[in-house]
């Protein structure tokens, strides 16, 4: 990523001292990454690591409790979202959140997936339909749904159901996309389907991924960073990090050795 | 229930008890859902804070002394519309309770789950309020309106009590209204054996289908409550 900037090219996402605290306890501590676009990034780190507020914080999330508190510099393609003229509505449909069990809405599949579209004020069911469409379609869910699937979303399996909660973060079209733990209590079947899914995806936009699978995180990312008690602890290339980490904590996490 | 001023048929006072529900009732509700969705959709920052506070100081109190405290001011600075009063006080008993239960429903697990999904979908908190909390609770919204209803009922006849003890004592007859506690028992039992007395079947009748209402209500409102969204379409 250095070299990167050295090229004069700039980052699709630039994360500098960002700190979050709830009730005077520091969960995330001076977080500081840049993004190239196009990459894929995985955070892997212990249950605790601040890898879920890390994702949430990113596309404004957390300010939905009052108790969280956040500072620092978050820049997506050169524009401050943290700022608080920065229009959150519009932060978070630049960064899809897909959560770790899957968040239906109680609608139908057609509504879940064209949710974000209604908010923003899209009334043409032409659009609405075409949106669909194209994201039933980036998920592999057009084909055993269809157009106007008559299942309600909660009858569905956990998997099309995550799924179908991807779709709705990319019918917006989003210029990445934010995954934590996606597929958490999920099968290896199940699992497959959905990173088959996510490796299409990853072609088309920035996925950030928070993950305790290592081998998940190494099929799914180009970039990945280990983040330890709220700290960064290492970032680098996915190969270059699973097979000579430069830190010793990286080291002992990857060989599971943790205090 | 045998003062003056109020009907002595046996469903003049029913009709009275309905007629002021329905006026205080759609009011009520309509005040605790947007506290409620205040609450919910932390959209107003202080205000959010303030709802709370608000609703944990008014449940301190039991809504029948907050009705009858209510009835009785309204009462005795010269307010003359019973239905007006009743509105007042049962608006006031009711709402505290009404909003602390919708608040609930809408901080439930589940609808904490679909504020972030329908958030993280870039919807304002006003599209979340009507699109999402309204929408995923219709059911659970429907049956706090009932169970509301039959607590307004049950308000209804102590505020009435309350009401016709204080008529009582301006006109100098017995009343159920003495609050200095050790007398109150026996000034309700003087109340009902010297002035109530001719009419007792009726309040007789009165009771049970106050009951038989709220139990109505109860079971209507549990009937329609049916299974969360959640768990529908469930194996």
């Amino acid at each position: 990523m250095s070299a990167m900037r050295s090229a004069g090219l700039e980052p699709k996402l630039a994360v500098a001292d960002l700190r979050v605290s709830r009730e005077n306890l520091e969960v995330l501590r001076s977080v500081s990454f840049s993004l190239p676009a196009a990459t894929s990034l995985s955070f892997i780190g212990a249950a605790g690591s601040g890898k879920s507020v890390l994702l949430r914080a990113l596309c404004r999330l957390l300010e939905l409790d009052p108790l969280w508190r956040f500072s620092g510099s978050v820049i997506l393609d050169g524009e401050e979202i943290l700022s608080s003229s920065a229009d959150v509505a519009r932060v978070r449909r630049r960064l899809g959140l897909v959560f770790p069990s899957p968040a239906l809405l109680p609608m139908s599949v057609f509504d879940n997936v064209v949710f974000g579209l209604r908010a923003m004020g899209v009334r043409s069911e032409r659009a609405l339909e075409e949106a669909y469409e194209r994201a039933m379609r980036r998920v592999l869910l057009w084909e055993p749904l269809g157009a106007r699937p008559k299942k309600l979303p909660e009858s569905l399996p956990h998997e099309m159901r995550q799924r179908i909660c991807i779709a709705r973060a990319i019918a917006l079209e989003p210029e990445a996309l934010l995954l934590d733990e996606p597929a958490a209590g999920l099968d290896p079947v199940a699992t497959q389907v959905l990173e088959d899914v996510l490796i299409r995806l990853r072609r088309e936009c920035t996925l950030i991924v928070a993950t305790n699978n290592l081998q998940q995180a190494a099929r799914l990312s180009d970039v990945t960073c280990y983040l330890a008690r709220g700290e960064v602890v290492e970032i680098g290339d996915t190969p270059s990090l699973f097979s000579r980490p430069s830190d010793p904590r990286t080291e002992d996490f990857l060989a599971g050795r943790i205090d | 229930m045998g003062v003056s001023g109020f009907p002595v048929g046996p469903f003049d006072g029913t009709w009275t008890t309905l007629f002021s529900v329905a006026i205080a009732l759609p009011i009520t509700m309509i005040v605790a859902l947007l506290a409620a969705l205040t609450v919910a959709a932390e959209a107003a920052g202080a205000a959010s804070s303030l709802v709370r506070s608000a609703g944990r100081s008014a449940r301190a109190v039991p809504p029948v002394v907050t009705g009858c405290a209510v009835a009785v001011i309204a009462a005795a600075s010269g307010a003359t519309n019973i239905v007006g009063i009743t509105v007042l006080a049962l608006f006031i008993a009711c709402l505290p309770s009404a909003a602390a239960t919708l608040v609930e429903t809408f901080n439930s697990r589940y609808a904490r789950r679909r504020l972030f999904a329908a958030a993280a979908a870039g919807a304002s908190p006003r599209y979340i309020a009507l699109a999402v909390h309204i929408r995923g609770s219709v059911r659970l919204i429907g049956a706090v309106a009932l169970r509301t209803a039959a607590r307004m009922c049950v308000e209804t006849a102590a505020i009435v009590i309350a009401l016709a003890g204080v008529a009582g004592a301006f006109s100098g007859g017995p009343s159920p209204a003495n609050v200095e506690a050790p007398y109150a028992p026996f000034a309700v039992i003087q109340f009902f054996a010297s002035a109530a007395h001719p009419e007792a079947p009726i309040i007789a009748w009165r009771a049970i289908s106050l009951v038989a209402l709220v139990l109505a209500l109860h079971a209507a409102a549990r009937l329609i409550e049916g299974e969360p969204h959640e768990l529908r379409g469930r194996a």
